[in-house]
């Protein structure tokens, strides 16, 4: 395999939001309340 | 240049996952998560559960990347080690002045590990994209049971028995697959999970198999064989349903009487044991009044609190549980309650507060990141769409997640083309667009969005206007 030095591609530092562990019984929740790019 | 000395692993607490050629690393304590291009990805591969030194490392390294300088692998891994401890994602023990690692928790050089030109993507919005080219059962629920011990007046589980349940080696197989399948999470739900005898069993294999897990019950049933195995480090979140602080009002939509007595007490054990727990609080006609309660109790205990003000109808397409949606006339008041109520929800309208408006036509992630089970072997694209897609009796998950012309279909759907009145929906920002609560009421690709759902975007928008005094 070629090598090059690891490139971060993303990160979630400024949001920090759990994933989705399903949607949950009741609900995306919050994805129907705030704007869904939140 | 030194001997690398220092050895490395992953925290109890952090899950690596190599995806059709990008590494993902997530902390589940943080909730921090960082996504690596392909070097990236055979790095994160080489840290493991067990210490091993830098020199090991660098060793696999050199076989993989065939011709490249040992001292250029030696100190990219040197680098890409300090940034993941300094993110928290890993221990290191050993010559920390030669790694040049800061404590946990202090700002990591920005210039340590290249990104992209444009900077780093958001890691929820990178995965989406990624998981639509290359779908992937990223996260997979598990229905243990449809029986439930509590009998909620708006549940949308069909509880008719539709054939045999799976038996346990079944179960534990499908489990192993999931390692292969690059899975990141197993979400244990019902019916009540705690029924499910072979509970901590299904746990421990998920353990084994280095899979987060999550669990949704009503805790009414929590035993110490339960606590136990929901305080394991790879326990993601306990997840239970409180309607009201009112046992009254809590148990005429459980159905259960003494319910909320054990359903907190169970709560208060977990948290007392360190488990992360949750909890949802669905609103409905009944509880209107006395529901916001329920977020005072979560910010005592330290526990967020999640609302759903759109109930789902049954699986079966039976919409009489509906008659306990809240009425549109209620709502406002409502979420203007869940905004007073919610820190969380306060704080995410204050970080985006220009994006109120913004058009968004996404999906969520059925068909490209999530699959779910019932007990009998069934598969639904997620849990509540009353949709088959495959049997566990007869497939393994690889094969219905590849051949299954039901999720050929979803992963078609173009929000765009089959509900085009959404493009110029100005509250379109504030939407819970769930295929899964569509199908159960007028079908998922039928172009009908069902009644009541516009309406909660456009409360929703107006209150969060209001309180951002926007428009004043």
């Amino acid at each position: 395999m070629a090598y090059s030095k690891p490139v971060l591609l993303a990160e979630n530092v400024k949001t920090r939001q759990p994933l989705a562990v399903c949607p949950p019984k009741a609900a995306c929740i919050y994805s129907c309340q705030v704007p869904s790019k939140m | 240049m030194k001997t690398p000395q220092f050895r490395i692993t992953l925290k109890p607490d952090s899950f690596v996952r190599n995806l059709d050629g990008v590494g993902f690393i997530y902390n589940i304590s943080t909730h921090r998560q960082e996504v690596f291009d392909a070097s990236g990805a055979v790095f994160l591969k080489q840290i493991g559960r067990s210490y091993r030194t830098g020199e090991e490392t660098v060793d696999s390294l050199n076989r993989i990347f065939v011709g490249a300088p040992r001292e250029v692998l030696l100190s990219d891994f040197r680098e890409f080690a300090a940034h993941l401890h300094q993110a928290e994602f890993v221990e290191i023990l050993g010559d920390e002045d030669q790694l040049a690692v800061a404590p946990p928790g202090k700002a990591r050089n920005a210039d340590s590990i290249p990104a992209t030109d444009r900077g780093p993507a958001e890691t929820s919005e990178f995965l989406k994209e990624h998981f639509r080219a290359h779908p992937t059962v990223f996260s997979f629920q598990f229905y243990t049971t449809e029986q439930c011990n509590e009998h909620c007046i708006h549940c949308y589980v069909d509880r008719k028995p539709y054939g045999r349940s799976l038996p346990l080696e079944r179960r534990l197989a499908l489990i192993d697959e999931l390692v292969t399948l690059g899975t990141l999470d197993v979400t244990f739900t019902g019916g009540e999970a705690l029924l499910c005898k072979d509970l901590p069993v299904l746990m421990e294999r998920a353990r084994k198999n280095d899979l987060v897990v999550a669990v949704l019950s009503n805790l009414t049933l929590l035993t110490d064989e339960f606590v136990e195995a929901l305080a394991k480090p790879n326990v993601d979140v306990v997840q239970t349903s409180i309607y009201s602080m009112d046992a009254e009002v809590h148990e005429t939509i459980t159905r259960h009487p003494g319910s909320l007595k054990q359903t907190r007490l169970g709560l208060e054990r977990l948290r007392s044991a360190g488990v992360r727990v949750r909890i949802s609080c669905p609103v409905l006609k009944e509880n209107r009044s006395s529901f916001h309660d329920v977020f005072r109790y979560g910010a005592d205990l330290g526990v967020p609190v999640n609302c759903d003000f759109a109930i789902m109808a049954m699986e079966d397409g039976d919409t009489s549980n509906l008659a306990h949606r809240i009425g549109t006339g209620d709502l406002e008041a409502v979420v203007r309650q869940v905004v007073q109520g919610s820190p969380k929800y306060r704080e995410r309208l204050e970080q985006n507060r220009d994006a109120l408006d913004a058009t968004s036509l996404d999906t969520c992630g059925i068909g490209t990141y999530m699959l779910c089970m019932k007990s009998n072997g069934e598969f639904l694209p997620c849990p509540g769409f009353g949709l088959v897609v495959g049997n566990a009796w007869d497939s393994d998950i690889e094969k219905v997640w590849k051949e299954s012309p039901q999720l050929a279909a979803l992963r078609r759907f173009s929000r765009r083309n089959s509900f085009p009145q959404c493009s110029s929906c100005d509250a379109n920002a504030f939407c819970h667009f769930c295929l899964a609560k569509f199908q159960n009421e007028t079908g998922w690709a039928s172009g009908v969005v069902p009644s009541g759902y516009c309406e909660v975007a456009r409360i929703n928008k107006r209150v969060a206007r209001e309180y951002l005094a926007i428009g004043r």
